[in-house]
């Protein structure tokens, strides 16, 4: 279980990004985390695996402090929690399967991560993640030779090679068409429901929160403004959540 | 591969921490500035022409310099010489028109067409104008007067340039020279011979003995030469064309030379040497001189051998090394010019070579430690800080310890090339063994505290015995590389090369060993740290951190200390010692302050900032300048010159490619590390896969800028083409430095087309 406890972000320059925020995600849940552009979604996501250092606030992963942690704990931590960015982050000169192994890396003694070894077992189990997500004869293809879609598969890929507890799913879809955003959320909901595996997934589209998550919350200017069913965002909610101005278009 | 879709994620979430900062204008302080504008550009005008003025007054703009006749005709001189670059090498022949001259009038001359006195007689002193016609275009043509007389004879009276249709015209003064019968007047030039289609065995009497040897020996297989000079027990060395000793043999007892050209060679009886080849098959003393004869396979070019006689009783020479025969060159030929300038542009693209290279070795961990993004969220806890500080100093010294006792165990097996291969290969087979055994390839759950301590003991036992290898590598190599050195003659220079590598292993040694050692102790200080950090209440921690961070501060002032003491030679304890540690100390407690709130110190963008000011000072030094510190260190030469532009090179690289690092997207270093990677993993996995392609390109860059700076090191010493080049100018031989320069432009065009092929290949 994950536990979020006033959680608040300060950027350097005094932007308040996060501001109390406190929900608690237990296993196996489907979270949709909504909100506008610049509401904090991206700062929420990475707080939770300190890609960005929390100000003040605690997250706990199945009762253990995760904001406390040391470099060490906070690898052990890491490696069971995948994430999929909007833009994929894959690196491009690199080949495909050398991106889904760098998901083991958190596993991997580090001198010998350095001279590209990984084990056996390591190699097979990647194949059959790029295998799941229909990829595997692109294994030894260039990351950027890969479509958009492709390439959040090698994403998803990755994310599976860490054999995650959780998933933190940052946009996921944004930058896709809206039938491969489908199929990508189809990946993220086979995961969930199939493995058991948490997923946090920010989204941007009302009727993919609907269709695919069990729980969403929204945020505004760093505030948690709703923690409900999807199927509880009325109007005036909506209002609430997206600003006066904005109208429903999905 | 520029891609901007990779950043928005970056964008996106300054869009978060994005603020409105925009004050609106202020019109009346617009208003202001557009009356101000008129007198700001006055202002700047007159300014810029104050500054110009100035500047042709530096520089010494004078414009009657370039339109000077003597200064024009100097250039022409230069530009023409430069336009005929000493290639070739023709041997010439003279070739003479005489005409006849009478001194004073009285007896009837011959006239000759070509060459024209007029008059045709004088009394000395008297002025004649010759001229002439049938010559090359613009010819050096040498006057000479003939006098009459049974010696061959000539006066050189002056030189004339033919003109564009070969003729020329001067006046002569006739000479003090009279005769009743007519005298003559020479004119002579010089012809080359051959062409290149038709090239000329031209003989040169090198053993002075005016008969044209064949310099092929025959196939009776011996060949005798007489040598001026008669010692009582004569020794005859025989030299080849590189001036190395063949051959050294006496009719005496073995005796070693003192001087000379065999200088501590031994002679050996005649007879008693075993060389196959060309050798001395007998020594005779004739009438004052010497013969000797040689033997060998028929057909052997004995061209530029030579004999010398030395004194057997006292080893002294006893007489001029002499040619063992005529020679023959071909004519044209390629001029020794050519060859030099060959060699020397080797050398130079070499010395650019070994530069780039090790400066590139240099560059590239450096680049990391300056590159901001990378080193931006590098911060370290105050209590780590203060006692790695602490920890460093005392490792590096222990490795020094260390290094020097395992350099001396290590000596006493020297010579023992078996013994240091066996050590070498022992110790790489233990290290190996113990890495695997000490790092599993997966790191599954969280380890024991006994099974950590087992894998650190282990770890750095493998350390150690793998520096020993090191050691162990470094001497077989400075062995085994003189043995080569030895044996393969011509390609003795890849055993130098082992040799040099070994010596540079030698010298690592040491530095590995303190860095290690360090790096071990620093390690267990952040580990107390920690251990610390957990355990003490925070008030103590915070005590705990000034304490620490004064001490640290004060140590390293005081080695700062040191290092000026050396420099300006102090040597007084208050300034040396005592003030440093109380700054040292201020300057801990206010870090110690500044950090006190978070508990931590951004060590990295500290790190970044320092490592950036070292770069940019060394980046400003030229390294021509810095050549002129390496010649008075290791003397004049290449290696001085590849010194200065390493460390040029290895701080504009370390620039170069640290921008590199500052620009890769950073998207995929977000992804690697939320997977848990550590630091290490999160550069090899996400960093170094973006920036391999620039920092190729840009190693190739500097390799090219590298060659050209290269080719002018030599003007102060620093190796490569420039020092003959210099040297030629000097002597003004512009001829021979305009194939230097022609060198230089061809290796650079060629090092710059193909670098930027290269460049456009990886880019």
């Amino acid at each position: 279980m994950l536990q979020v406890k006033n959680l608040t972000k300060v950027y350097d320059n005094g932007t308040v990004a996060l501001e109390d925020v406190s929900f608690e995600v237990p296993d196996g849940q489907f979270l949709a985390v909504i909100g506008l552009s610049g509401s904090g979604k991206s700062t929420l996501l990475r707080c939770i695996n300190r890609l960005i250092e929390p100000t003040e606030g605690q997250i706990l992963w199945n009762g253990e402090d995760v904001t406390h942690a040391s470099q060490e704990d906070l690898r052990r931590f890491r490696r069971r929690v995948g994430m999929v960015f909007q833009h994929f982050n894959l690196v491009h000169r690199s080949r495909v399967i050398t991106n889904v192994l760098a998901g083991r890396l958190g596993y991997t003694n580090p001198a010998m991560s350095l001279v590209n070894r990984f084990s056996r077992d390591d190699t097979t189990n990647a194949l059959a993640q790029l295998e799941r997500v229909g990829l595997v004869e692109k294994a030894y293809a260039r990351a950027d030779e890969l479509s958009g879609g492709q390439q959040q598969r090698v994403g998803i890929a990755r994310a599976l090679m860490q054999n995650p507890e959780m998933i933190l799913a940052d946009e996921p879809v944004a930058s896709l068409d809206p039938v491969l955003a489908h199929s990508i959320m189809r990946y993220l909901e086979s995961i969930n429901r199939d493995d058991g595996v948490t997923v946090l997934c920010s989204l941007h589209f009302l009727d993919l929160v609907h269709k695919y998550s069990d729980r969403a919350i929204a945020l505004n200017e760093g505030k948690l403004v709703f923690d409900g069913l999807p199927s509880e965002i009325d109007d005036a909610k909506f209002k609430e959540i997206y600003g006066q101005e904005a109208e429903r278009v999905g | 591969m520029a891609d901007t879709r990779t950043d928005t994620d970056a964008a996106e979430l300054g869009q978060e921490q994005a603020r409105i900062g925009d004050s609106g204008p202020d019109d009346q302080s617009r208003s202001r500035s557009r009356r101000r504008r008129p007198f700001i550009i006055l202002l700047a005008i007159v300014l810029g022409v104050v500054i110009y003025a100035l500047a042709f007054e530096q520089t010494q703009v004078d414009l009657t310099q370039i339109t000077s006749e003597t200064r024009q005709r100097s250039l022409a001189n230069i530009l023409r010489a430069l336009a005929r670059p000493d290639l070739v090498t023709y041997d010439t022949q003279d070739e003479i028109t005489e005409v006849e001259l009478a001194i004073p009038c009285g007896p009837e001359v011959a006239t000759d067409p070509a060459l024209t006195l007029t008059p045709t007689c004088g009394d000395p002193g008297d002025v004649v104008t010759v001229s002439g016609t049938g010559y090359e275009p613009r010819e050096t043509v040498t006057l000479h007067f003939v006098p009459d007389s049974e010696f061959a004879i000539t006066l050189r009276l002056t030189t004339v340039n033919t003109d564009s249709e070969g003729t020329f015209s001067t006046q002569i003064t006739l000479p003090d020279r009279t005769s009743e019968e007519p005298q003559g007047l020479r004119a002579v030039t010089q012809e080359p011979i051959g062409t290149w289609r038709n090239r000329v065995q031209v003989y040169t009497d090198a053993n002075e003995n005016g008969v044209e040897d064949d310099p092929i020996l025959g196939d009776e297989g011996t060949r005798v030469i007489t040598v001026a000079g008669a010692p009582d027990i004569p020794a005859v060395a025989l030299l080849d064309p590189a001036n190395q000793v063949i051959d050294f043999v006496t009719t005496g007892e073995p005796f070693e030379a003192v001087g000379g050209t065999a200088r501590g060679e031994t002679a050996l009886p005649l007879g008693e040497s075993e060389i196959t080849g060309l050798h001395i098959a007998g020594v005779v003393s004739v009438d004052g001189n010497v013969e000797v004869t040689l033997e060998g396979p028929p057909g052997t070019d004995l061209s530029n051998w030579r004999v010398a006689v030395y004194d057997g009783a006292t080893g002294e020479p006893g007489g001029a090394a002499v040619y063992v025969s005529d020679t023959i060159q071909l004519s044209p030929r390629i001029s020794d010019t050519a060859k030099i300038t060959l060699d020397k542009i080797l050398e130079t693209v070499f010395l650019a070579l070994v530069a780039t290279t090790a400066g590139l070795l240099l560059a590239v961990p450096l680049s990391f430690v300056a590159a901001r993004n990378i080193m931006r969220d590098i911060s370290i806890t105050t209590t780590n800080l203060g006692l790695i500080l602490i920890a460093v100093p005392i490792g590096a010294t222990v490795g020094v310890g260390a290094a020097r006792g395992a350099t001396s165990v290590v000596s006493l097996l020297s010579d023992n090339t078996i013994g240091l291969l066996l050590g070498m290969l022992v110790s790489a087979g233990l290290t190996w063994w113990l890495l695997r055994t000490s790092l599993p390839t997966v790191d599954a759950g969280v380890p024991t505290r006994a099974e950590r301590i087992r894998r650190g003991v282990l770890l750095v036992l493998a350390g150690t015995i793998g520096l020993i290898g090191l050691l162990f590598t470094s001497r077989f190599l400075e062995d085994i590389g003189d043995r080569m050195h030895a044996i393969l003659g011509w390609f003795g220079f890849i055993g130098s090369f082992f040799s040099a590598i070994g010596e540079i292993l030698d010298v690592a040694f040491t530095v590995i060993a303190a860095l290690g050692v360090a790096a071990v102790a620093s390690h267990l200080a952040s580990k107390l740290g920690y251990a610390i950090r957990k355990n003490a209440p925070r008030p103590v921690v915070r005590t705990l951190n000034v304490v620490l961070m004064a001490v640290a501060g004060a140590l390293w002032a005081i080695l700062v200390g040191q290092i000026i003491d050396w420099f300006y030679q102090i040597g007084d304890f208050r300034t040396i010692v005592l003030i440093p540690a109380i700054v040292g100390a201020a300057i801990g407690v206010f870090v110690a302050w500044r950090g006190m709130r978070k508990g931590e110190v951004e060590i990295g963008l500290s790190i970044y900032y320092a490592a950036r000011t070292v770069f940019n000072t060394l980046r400003s030094i030229e390294p021509l300048v810095m050549a002129i510190v390496f010649v008075v260190w290791v003397g004049a030469g290449p290696f001085a010159g590849s010194l200065a532009l390493a460390l040029h090179t290895a701080a504009a690289l370390a620039k170069l490619y640290s921008e590199q690092v500052e620009s890769i997207s950073a998207g995929p270093i977000e992804a690697v590390r939320a997977t848990g990677a550590n630091r290490l993993q999160t550069i090899v996995y996400s960093v170094v896969p973006q920036i391999v392609p620039p920092y190729i390109s840009f190693t190739m860059y500097r390799w090219d800028i590298n060659v050209r700076m290269s080719t002018i090191l030599g003007f102060v010493g620093g190796g490569g083409i420039g020092s003959i080049l210099q040297q030629n100018i000097n002597l003004l031989e512009y001829r021979a430095a305009a194939v230097q320069m022609l060198a230089i432009a061809i290796v650079v065009a060629t090092m710059d087309w193909a670098s930027s092929r290269m460049r456009e290949h990886f880019v």
